[in-house]
């Protein structure tokens, strides 16, 4: 008998280990991972092995033209147009090193820490493969531009440390070398499809001491080091683009004993991939070895929808790749200030102390003048410095103001970044000024605003950047009240406003809609809260006599929600044991009995109504029939209230009075106002003009915009 | 074996001795040969040419020379390359480049060629739209760790 | 008329005794007549003509200076590439491919006024010393050849309307050659009485060169010199062929053989003649990183030179075995010659001299095995049917575009450069290199400005007595005088100096220091004006229709 899909027990096989067990749950969301067992699995597992990793980090130059060759080097060109003789191997061509090339490779490798090699040499790496049209690869085995080499950076797992931890990576060398072209696979055809537009773009390769121990160990250091060619500008460090590739060399070993097998992993285009494919080719290793196999000296392919390490079918892993000098390039000699020759002019030659004055801040530095100077924590300095631009953004609004910096910092790290992330924009595209971040920030240190109102101010300056924050926060009125006395009397002129009120102790028999409540916070300590209507919910459950407990939620500045029930005057909330004390005020002049069918909302009454192709003749219909408008959506509440209305219906699509004007403003229909509340689905602009509402579980309530007139729609009517 | 002109003939040395005599004392240029034979038995043997190396070295070069006449011309040339044997290196840096004491030329970074597909690809046999072909390569197999039985 | 030099050709043209395009006609006409000889293998006697036409306009009264060879009529070894113009290396690899660019040799030469008859025959990829390992056949030394007296008329109309593209219709080896268009017999019928086999080798591996400047199709001529792959040809065809110093010519379209070695060489008649042409080459190339930057001073031949107080140094080590008597006697003829007009004279030695020819060996197939790593047929070349697999589809292509000595030299390459030999063989031959470089370097140090050579160790063989033994064997032998000069770098110029008993002509090598082409020259000069060799004269061949 088949058990319900969505729980049941089965018999589940542990893909790593083997063990068979009843009790592993099958979730058919997720694939068939029994995650409780292969979190003890791996902690059991790990503390006998140590996995070793070192990764080879291959970085394209940003600079206009290839390494030996004068061609353009830009991403996404038409295919085979950015390719020159030499890059087509064509029979004669010879290479010319780019000096661009070098000055770069130097710039990054006196910020990584090395020493710089006075005479570095170019060799020929042999291996056939049809995006090498050369036969071999030139690069620099025997004497690279610069060995050694020091990286500080920060690691942060919370599965595993609480706080950050600074550490150390050592690098093996750093060497130029010419990148390969792009083979695309056409399957069908049987055959490979050659584009030779990269073939020829100067890589920076740079091989780290095999001294990593996990993947998240590793993804660190890659994230510092795409940091860091960032600020230097010696490459963009876009790995979804191929800018930045990371090979990496793991195997395991057992305390004590020595060094096994090695397995190269490549393929790895995302700093998540490199973390997850390291995690898993250690936990693989560990199995096979613990379970008496050996580790084959093989190249893999990390496949990241699986989350898996495969086997790269090829010829085998090449073992010899027959170096040799070469020829067409003399020796490269750079000089510093004392070794450079006489005679020399400057313009021909690279002086390694010129390059070391063009160094910039590195990260590191950036994150020990944030400690020291602005006594920010180590967390706290990470996160900045980690987003490009947040860092130039922080000081600019500490600059020569006294704000707090741990303020700042806070609300960069938090606020801001995740409302750029919302709207998929970096650091440096994003509109807003920092002299309004100042002022946000400064709002927030006087308690002008809370915080949930600086991230809908700085949303809605996101929107219109010509704003200032104090503009906004008056057009608004959200200035936070704090004022006792101010806000003794508001409440006052509500009570007034509300004179038929049930005297404390009177029962509210549920089932009574009308109600509002207004609480004033007690405590001295939390902020007063904002002002809400609510009613309650309606209890239509006849069939059943026992009672629906109705439960209302007051918002409090911090977010928080206390639940408690309506029939008491005072109590503690039941979520937080918060002892608050109130009064019932029974609605009368606002009263909104909305009637049969139709549900209340906040003051306002809403029905939905089937089909219309149109709008206007959306709102046509409910004044008509309703004496109502059609819906306008004002605030995100609003929002989820209408959205679950119209998903209970069989036609769950809704239009809005809003339609889009020639200037390509946004307006509702009846009194043409800009509409500033929006809930997109996507980001991207369309082109039709008119806009509807629905709703999914997974996204919520979010408009779309709909083509006039070509949808029957369902309509929501508003009074 | 007796050293004779006839046993170095036969192991391509094809050098015999004279010591150099006094020339005419007017003409600086010696009379008879110079060069200095060498024993083949004082040089390191060739190493035996099995089917693996032989099957390796056709596949890093991907000619095909696996035949009786192949197998011969390059123990051949590896016996002449044995000669070297004969001189002392010790201390004697290897030479790359005749250009080595000088600077490297470096090119300005700037874009000044490519963008002439069609001349690149007139001499190319088989061309699919803008593409090069080639038989398929590198191709990742989706293979399966092995379960337990 | 084509007996002239170069240096006479020019004043003629500028006198106005002659016209670019009469003199254009008549290297033409010469090469129809050769044929024979397997000198061209691809003949661009329409580019010359338009070239011509051009060169003429240039001598035109109020055009302004001409270019240094406006007009000349001048060769090309086939692995130099040119525009448009098939460059095949004597290689079936090749055998289609029509390069996009001009070298810059070629550039230059266009540039100043030069007019390009066609290219020449070598051996495949410059592999050779005798230019016989060629997909069109060997080319012939002029010296004592029996010419045939066919009528060539019915072969010059299909050269009017040959294409001097690629041949992408007929891999047929004797139908695809110009030379054999129209002609329904075998390739040795064409070229003479098939018995005739005792005519000797041209040299190589730019025997068709040589044969070109000595015959009169051109007044001068590129070839490449590796290994003495200029000078040996030259000194058997009886010519000037000069070697510069490594970095002085430009290699940018040069289809490399030892890219550490491979030198743009020079053929010409005269000394003067090489001066010439070396000034309108030698400079700084961008495109290539192994040219010097230094300016270059154009060099200028008095006619009066004297060699007094030159200190001539003799290699005692250059008298190798197998040397024949007449290049030992005219070798010490030119040392007493020197001794006479002042010059010091002495012995000195280059210890290493013997174990130069091995460690090229050893250089040049690890070169030769990384240089053809780019020949797998998908972006030029050769190409197979087979879709296979990519080593399958290259191993296919590489087979049959290679002939066996490419091959071997491939495969000895990669046995050379395994890891576990590299140190052994590749390292021990580059540590050889530079005693070699150094014992060059101390004897001029030591005062010695030119060094006398030989340049090969004998008269020009008879082909049938040439291919007897390998190619490896025989390069071996022939450029024991020749490769050392490469090896170090420095420059080098054969001289012909006399006929050998055979009736055939014996050359000598001056040895100058790094870019002492200067010196090189003059005392060259000297020789040849002292000894006033008999050049070839095919003049006769003009009577015949």
């Amino acid at each position: 008998m088949a058990a319900p899909l969505n729980k049941m027990r089965t018999e589940i096989v542990c893909r790593l280990c083997g063990k068979i067990s009843r009790s592993f749950v099958h979730r058919p969301l997720l694939r068939c991972q029994p995650k409780r067992h292969l979190r003890k699995h791996n902690n059991q597992s790990r503390e006998k092995w140590k996995g070793v990793v070192g990764l080879e980090i291959h970085a394209q130059i940003a600079t206009s033209s290839k390494l030996f060759s004068g061609s353009a080097t830009h991403f996404g060109a038409p295919t085979n147009t950015q390719v020159s003789f030499f890059d087509a191997a064509l029979p004669g061509t010879l290479p010319v090193l780019n000096r661009g090339c070098v000055e770069a490779s130097v710039l990054t490798a006196l910020a990584l820490g090395c020493d710089i090699n006075r005479v570095s040499k170019f060799d020929r790496k042999h291996y056939f493969y049809a995006d090498l049209p050369a036969g071999y690869q030139i690069t620099q085995q025997r004497q690279p531009i610069a060995r050694l080499g020091k990286v500080q950076y920060v690691v942060y797992d919370p599965a595993v440390n609480k706080y950050p931890v600074q550490t150390v990576a050592n690098l093996t060398q750093l060497q130029l070398e010419q990148d390969s072209g792009k083979s695309l696979h056409d399957t069908d055809e049987g055959q490979s499809l050659i584009d030779l537009n990269r073939a020829g773009v100067g890589l920076m390769e740079i091989v780290t001491e095999p001294e990593f121990t996990s993947g998240e160990d590793a993804a660190s250091f890659i994230k510092e080091l795409q940091l860091i060619l960032q600020v230097l500008g010696t490459c963009d460090g876009k790995m979804a683009e191929g800018s930045l590739r990371v090979d990496a060399n793991i195997s395991v070993h057992k305390q004590g004993e020595p060094l096994g097998v090695r397995t190269e992993v490549k393929n790895l285009n995302s700093i998540r991939s490199v973390a997850k494919a390291i995690e898993f080719e250690i936990e693989r290793q560990i199995c096979e070895l613990e379970r008496g196999r050996s580790i084959a000296n093989e190249t893999r392919s990390f496949d990241p929808e699986a989350g898996e390490t495969v086997p790269m079918r090829d010829k085998e892993k090449i073992l010899d790749y027959r170096f040799m000098p070469e020829p067409n390039l003399p020796p490269l000699h750079l000089y510093d200030d004392k070794s450079m020759p006489e005679g020399v002019k400057p313009s021909d030659v690279i002086s390694i102390d010129a390059i070391q004055k063009r160094l910039p801040e590195l990260p590191n530095q950036m994150r020990e003048r944030l400690q020291g100077q602005h006594g920010l924590t180590l967390l706290q300095a990470a996160l900045i410095v980690s987003e490009e631009g947040l860092v130039r953004l922080f000081d600019d609004v500490i600059c020569d103001s006294k704000r707090n910096p741990q303020t700042v910092a806070n609300f960069l790290s938090n606020e801001y970044l995740s409302l750029l992330n919302k709207r998929d924009v970096s650091v440096i595209e994003s509109p807003v000024r920092s002299a309004v971040i100042g002022e946000v920030c400064d709002m927030l240190e006087n308690s002008d605003i809370s915080l949930k109102i600086a991230k809908r101010v700085i949303e809605e300056v996101f929107d219109d950047p010509s704003q200032s924050a104090a503009d906004v926060v008056r057009e608004n009125d959200w200035r936070q009240i704090t004022d006792e006395e101010e806000l003794e009397k508001l409440c006052q002129q509500i009570i007034s406003d509300h004179p038929q009120r049930p005297s404390p102790g009177n029962k509210i028999k549920s089932g009574q809609p009308d109600q509002v409540w207004i609480t004033p916070c007690p405590d001295n300590k939390t902020k007063f809260a904002q002002e809400q209507v609510w009613t309650t919910r309606q209890s239509s459950h006849k069939k059943t006599k026992s009672r629906q407990k109705d439960y209302v939620r007051r918002q409090h500045v911090e977010g928080r929600s206390h639940v408690f029930r309506t029939t008491h005057s005072s109590g503690a909330c039941r979520a937080c044991y918060l002892d608050i004390y109130f009064t019932l005020f029974p609605l009368t002049a606002q009263t909104v009995s909305c009637g049969h069918l139709w549900k209340e909302f906040q003051g306002s009454c809403y029905f939905y109504d089937y089909g219309t192709n149109t709008p206007e003749a959306a709102n046509e219909l409910c004044k008509e029939t309703h004496d109502a408008h059609l819906v306008k959506i004002t605030s995100e509440e609003e929002n989820t209230f209408v959205g679950k209305l119209v998903s209970k219906t069989t036609l769950p699509i809704s239009w809005i009075a809003a339609k889009r004007s020639e200037s390509g403003e946004w307006k509702w229909i009846d009194n043409g106002e800009n509409v500033t509340f929006k809930a997109w689905a996507l980001k991207k602009k369309s082109v039709f003009n008119c806009a509807g509402i629905i709703y999914s579980d997974l996204t919520g309530a979010s408009w779309v915009s709909l083509n006039c007139d070509l949808y029957y729609c369902g309509f929501v009517c508003e009074r | 074996m007796r050293l004779t002109l006839k046993t170095l003939k036969k192991f391509g040395v094809i050098y015999y001795t004279r010591v150099v005599r006094c020339y005419s004392s007017q003409s600086k240029v010696p009379d008879k040969p110079t060069w200095i034979p060498i024993n083949p038995l004082q040089l390191p043997e060739v190493p035996p040419l099995d089917k693996e190396l032989i099957n390796h070295l056709e596949r890093l070069s991907l000619v095909e020379f696996n035949n009786v006449a192949g197998v011969e011309r390059l123990a051949k040339a590896i016996e002449s390359a044995n000669q070297l044997y004969m001189v002392n290196t010790d201390g004697v840096e290897p030479l790359d480049s005749v250009l080595e004491d000088r600077n490297l030329y470096l090119r300005d970074d700037i874009v000044c060629e490519g963008n002439c597909r069609d001349d690149i690809m007139s001499n190319a046999v088989k061309t699919v739209e803008e593409y090069f072909v080639a038989p398929p390569g590198n191709i990742p197999l989706k293979k399966k760790d092995d379960g337990p039985a | 008329m084509l007996s002239l030099t170069l240096k006479s050709a020019l004043s003629q043209l500028r006198e106005g005794k002659t016209s670019a395009k009469e003199l254009c006609e008549k290297c033409i006409e010469r090469a129809a007549k050769l044929r024979e000889l397997n000198a061209l293998v691809t003949e661009t006697f329409q580019i010359a003509r338009s070239q011509a036409e051009h060169a003429a306009a240039g001598y035109s009264v109020g055009s302004g200076e001409p270019g240094p060879l406006a007009g000349i009529p001048v060769a090309v070894k086939d692995n130099f590439c040119t525009k448009g113009v098939r460059t095949s290396c004597a290689s079936h690899m090749l055998q289609n491919y029509a390069p996009p660019y001009n070298a810059t040799m070629v550039q230059k030469m266009a540039d100043g006024g030069a007019v390009l008859i066609g290219k020449t025959n070598l051996d495949e990829y410059g592999m050779g010393s005798a230019s016989v390992e060629s997909i069109y056949g060997a080319t012939r030394n002029p010296w004592k050849y029996r010419f045939s007296h066919r009528n060539n008329v019915e072969f010059e109309n299909q050269v009017e309307q040959s294409n001097n593209g690629p041949d992408n219709e007929n891999n047929d080896l004797y139908t695809s050659h110009p030379a054999m268009r129209g002609y329904k017999g075998s390739l040795s019928e064409r070229m003479g009485d098939k018995n005739y086999t005792d005519w000797h080798v041209a040299g190589g591996s730019s025997g068709g060169s040589a044969v070109a400047v000595a015959s009169g199709i051109c007044f001068g001529a590129l070839g490449s010199d590796t290994g003495g792959s200029t000078r040996n040809p030259a000194s058997y065809c009886g010519i000037v062929g000069l070697k510069s110093t490594y970095g002085l010519l430009s290699r940018h379209g040069l289809i490399p053989l030892v890219n550490s070695m491979d030198v743009p060489g020079i053929f010409s008649r005269s000394v003067d003649d090489a001066a010439i042409l070396l000034n309108c080459l030698a400079g700084h190339d961008v495109f290539d990183s192994t040219t010097v930057p230094d300016e270059y001073n154009p060099i200028h031949l008095p006619d009066d030179i004297s060699v007094k107080g030159l200190h001539i140094g003799i290699p005692k080590e250059y008298h190798a075995p197998g040397t024949s008597a007449d290049v030992i006697d005219a070798w010490r003829k030119m040392a007493d010659m020197f001794d006479n007009a002042g010059a010091k004279v002495s012995q000195v030695s280059l210890p290493h001299t013997q174990y130069s020819i091995l460690c090229y060996s050893v250089l040049c197939c690890c070169e030769v095995a990384s240089n053809m790593a780019r020949y797998d047929g998908i972006e030029f070349g050769l190409r197979t049917n087979d879709m296979a697999s990519t080593e399958q589809l290259y191993a296919d292509s590489r087979h049959k575009g290679f002939n066996d000595v490419v091959r071997g030299r491939i495969f000895a390459g990669n046995y050379f450069l395994l890891r576990k030999n590299y140190e052994r063989y590749f390292l021990k031959a580059q540590r050889v290199r530079r005693l070699i470089s150094d014992d060059f370097r101390t004897v001029f140090n030591n005062g010695v400005d030119l060094l006398l050579t030989p340049t090969t160790l004998s008269d020009a063989p008879r082909h049938d007595w040439y291919v007897q033994e390998d190619n490896r064997t025989r390069s071996v032998q022939q450029d024991v005088y020749t490769q050392p000069i490469n090896l170090a770098g420095v420059p080098a110029v054969t001289v012909p100096i006399c006929l050998s008993c055979n009736g055939l002509p014996i050359g000598l090598q001056l040895i100058g220091q790094h870019f002492g082409e200067k010196q090189m020259l003059l005392a060259a000069k000297w020789m040849e004006q002292q000894c006033c060799f008999p050049s070839l004269n095919l003049d006769f061949l003009d009577q015949i229709p």
